[in-house]
This record gives structure tokens, sequence and C-alpha cells, in this order.
């Protein structure tokens, strides 16, 4: 039997959770361990509910999730946990929380741990197909930015672009895939679907990653997620004004928000962008709105 | 014929006695510097490699008896069921491991997996350096075997002249 993406991202927790959290249930967003408190699953609706009030989340409970889910090596993947979380196999997420250790102001490690997140990945084919008529036309791609808050579907938004890209428009697509959450690469394969011509670069700074990519693998759409710095600014302006279509995420649940940000006001002030498509969340539905930015 | 006979029994048994104390304790020695040197490997992966867990347990498989067997009862796979900490213990209490050396691999299980590259590494070099003294230790206890093994084998040697004449 094929192992659901719940059921793979259960499998790094302790066996003793992983009973309580597949007894209870087959499918979940996120899998909450707050010390002190009994363990918790956050359904695709976005509710929270707690699942055994007899199970307690223990600092040692805490301690041997992190162990199993970076295969008993803190050690060599400490840096990306002070970014927050740990890629997991198949594109899970564990998200960590807890004391930090400070070394020349920036964080060194965890001192102790207070909570975890275990986000289950998710992938929806065809959740582009909406919106394919305002991003495609013919074999052009529009270059496009993603907007929505945290946990609505940005990422999930983007990899099926890519796909549709990649696999219908027959695009060459190179994606700088910094924390490895949109193509989630296991010795060099995406565990997660990005399409045929998709060329993914894995745990390399965004900007630095686009502007390789923009020389080594001649793309005809460069993606990004989550845009942040003025560097991956600096980057997308560097491959729009070369011709290449561009698509990212940014955090921000409208355009108008978006351009009371100083950073991303001067993103759209660059005119890289030819539409944002806006991602809002009640409950489980999910609905795009599409923005032309120009004529 | 009876004198002969009880001179070169003492003679065997005083060889013996000490070779075997000799034996057991080239083995002890051989013992602490795989494992110190199996240490010192993983010290030195982690500080300038980072390699993972799964690749310092394959390389301490690979070393030659007991350290190769020790390493082969971690498995990291089934870290969901048991923890490192509980796999290390286990393996130390399985192959029987002596008061010393068990005393110097015990904290090993606790820091290794959860600890910060600094941690470990030092933690991994102070058992290495203090399997390399509990190795000199025994280093001097063999040339102290070695010296009874000489004196006790000359004595016998002219006590069996002695009788035969």
């Amino acid at each position: 039997m094929e192992k659901t993406p719940f059921r793979q991202a259960a499998a790094f927790l302790p066996a003793e959770l992983q009973k309580v959290v597949l007894s209870a249930s087959n499918d979940g967003e996120e899998i909450r361990l707050r010390s002190g408190q009994p363990l918790s699953l956050v359904s695709r609706e976005g509710c929270e509910s707690s699942l055994s009030p007899h199970i307690i989340v223990t600092p040692e409970l805490l301690r041997r999730t992190l162990e199993a889910a970076t295969c008993a090596s803190y050690h060599a993947v400490v840096e990306k946990l002070c970014h927050g979380f740990l890629p997991l196999p198949g594109g899970h997420r564990l998200g960590v929380s807890g004391s930090v250790d400070l070394e020349q102001g920036h964080i060194h490690g965890f001192r102790s741990l207070s909570s975890l997140n275990l986000r289950v990945a998710h992938q929806v084919k065809g959740v582009g197909e909406c919106v394919s008529d305002a991003v495609f036309s013919g074999a052009a791609v529009k270059s496009t930015l993603i907007l929505s808050p945290p946990g609505a579907g940005k990422t999930t938004l983007l990899r099926d672009l890519i796909c549709l890209a990649s696999d219908r428009y027959g695009l060459r697509v190179s994606l700088a895939d910094e924390r490895g959450e949109v193509a989630a690469l296991e010795s060099g394969i995406p565990q997660l679907c990005v399409g045929q011509h998709t060329d993914v670069l894995d745990g390399c700074p965004k900007a630095e990653g686009m502007m390789l990519l923009l020389r080594s693998m001649n793309p005809q759409l460069l993606a990004a997620d989550e845009i942040t710095a003025q560097e991956d600014i600096e980057a997308l302006s560097a491959a729009a004004n070369c011709g290449v279509s561009v698509m990212a995420t940014a955090h921000g649940s409208s355009l108008r928000e978006l351009m009371r940000r100083p950073l991303y006001r001067r993103l759209m002030e660059e005119g890289i962008f030819d539409a944002v498509l806006t991602i809002r969340r009640s409950g489980a539905r999910r609905s795009i709105s599409v923005e032309p930015l120009h004529d | 014929m009876i004198r002969l006979l009880g001179s070169v029994l003492i003679l065997c048994a005083s060889l013996a006695v000490p070779m075997g104390e000799i034996r057991r304790t080239q083995q002890e020695i051989c013992l602490y510097q795989q494992f110190r040197d199996a240490l010192r490997r993983m010290s030195r992966e982690i500080e300038h490699h980072g390699a993972q867990m799964q690749e310092l347990i394959d390389a301490g498989k690979q070393t030659a008896g007991i350290v190769g067997e020790f390493f082969s009862e971690i498995k990291i796979s089934a870290l969901s069921e048991r923890s490192l900490k509980l796999q290390w213990n286990n393996a130390l209490q399985q192959f029987r491991a002596q008061k010393p050396l068990y005393n110097a691999l015990l904290p090993l299980g606790e820091v290794l997996g959860c600890y910060d590259r600094e941690t470990q590494c030092a933690s991994l070099n102070e058992a290495a350096d203090q399997l390399e003294t509990l190795s000199q230790q025994q280093r001097q206890r063999l040339a102290h075997s070695r010296r009874l093994w000489y004196t006790l084998s000359l004595s016998s040697a002219f006590m069996l002249v002695l009788l035969l004449l």
C-alpha cells in the first residue's frame, strides 16, 4: 500500500506519537508538538484540535522527534534549523521553536526546544488551472507574483504553475528552491512534481541561485519562492532585463498591503511583474484573484 | 624422571600464566586504540565535513572486530522506535565492555545525535583522550607483565638446569 503524504510525515515522529496521530486521523496539514501540551493536529480546513489529552508532549519527546527527523544529525542540519525549519524527505517540513543560542547577534543553534511543527507536504495538482489563462498566453508566460498570508497555498500554486509551464507549455523552467520547499529534491530527484523541463537548484541562496541558473540553464521562466530581500529583487530584475519571465511568491494579503512595505514597493516599482495572483483562504476553501499590472 | 617432569611442568606453568595475561592486555590495548581511532575519526568528520550520523556509523562498521560489531548494533533507521542514546547504551551492554571502557563511552549516547557540532566534537575527543590514557596504562601493565614473564622464564630455566644436574 502506498504511503500517503500524511503517513510519510507521521513516520518522522517517535513511535508512540505516530500511533496517536494515525489512530486519530488519516490526513491533516500540520502536526504540532508543544512542550507541556497535548499533541495537536491542524486539519486541512485550518482547525487545530488536541489529539489525546493523556499524551503530553515532554521535552524528551521533542528531543526524540528532532533526533528522528534529523537522523541523529542535528549538527549537520543546524544551519537550516536556524532559518526556522528543516526540509524533510518527501517535501515535509519540521518547524522549530525554543530558546536560541546567539553568536554575534545571529542564531547559532537551539539551547532547548519548546515547540515543533511538522508540516505535511501538500501537492494539489491542477490548482493553477483556474488562473492558467491569465498567466500563460500561447507559449509565453507572464511574469507573475503570487501573494498570500502564510499557509494559504502560495508554494502549492507556484509548484503547479511551474508544472503547467514545463509540461503543458513546454517551457524551460529554472527553479531556485533555496529551502527545498517547492521541489523537495532528494538525491537530485524532485519529490514533488515540478515538470519534465524544470531544472532545480536546491539549498543555494535565492539571489545567487537565480543568477547562476540564468547563466547556466538558459531558462525561459525563472521561478523562486518567497522573495524577502533586496538581493532577491535585484536578481529578479536582472532576469527580467534579460528577457526571461519570472515567477515568485511573497507574504501579503493584498497588493495594496504589499505596496505599504518599502521592500515590496521597490519590487513593484521595478515593473518586473505583469500580473499578481492573490490567494484568499476561508476554511478549506481558497480563491485566487488575478490583477493584471500592465496592459 | 619425576624431577624432570615436575621441572618441565613448573616451567610451562610459569610461562603460560603471564603469557595469558600479556595476550589479554594486548587485546584490551587494541580495543582501546580501535575505539579511540573510531571516535577521533567521527570527531574529524563532524568538525570538518559536518558528516551525517549514518555516514559516521557506517564508517564505524568498517572497523574490524568488536568495534565494527558495536557500531553495527546502531540502526539510524530505527530512531523512531529507539533513541540513539538507548541504542548506544544497549550496544555497550551487549558487548560487555570492561568498566573503564564502558564509562568512557557511555556519555556519548546522550551527546551524539542531538547536540551541536562543538559539544559533540569535545565529547568525542574527551572520550578518545580517556581511551588513550587507558591504553597507556595498559601498555605500562604490559611492560610489567613482560618483565615478569622474562624473570619467571629465566628463573624457571635456571631451576630446570639445577634440577637436571
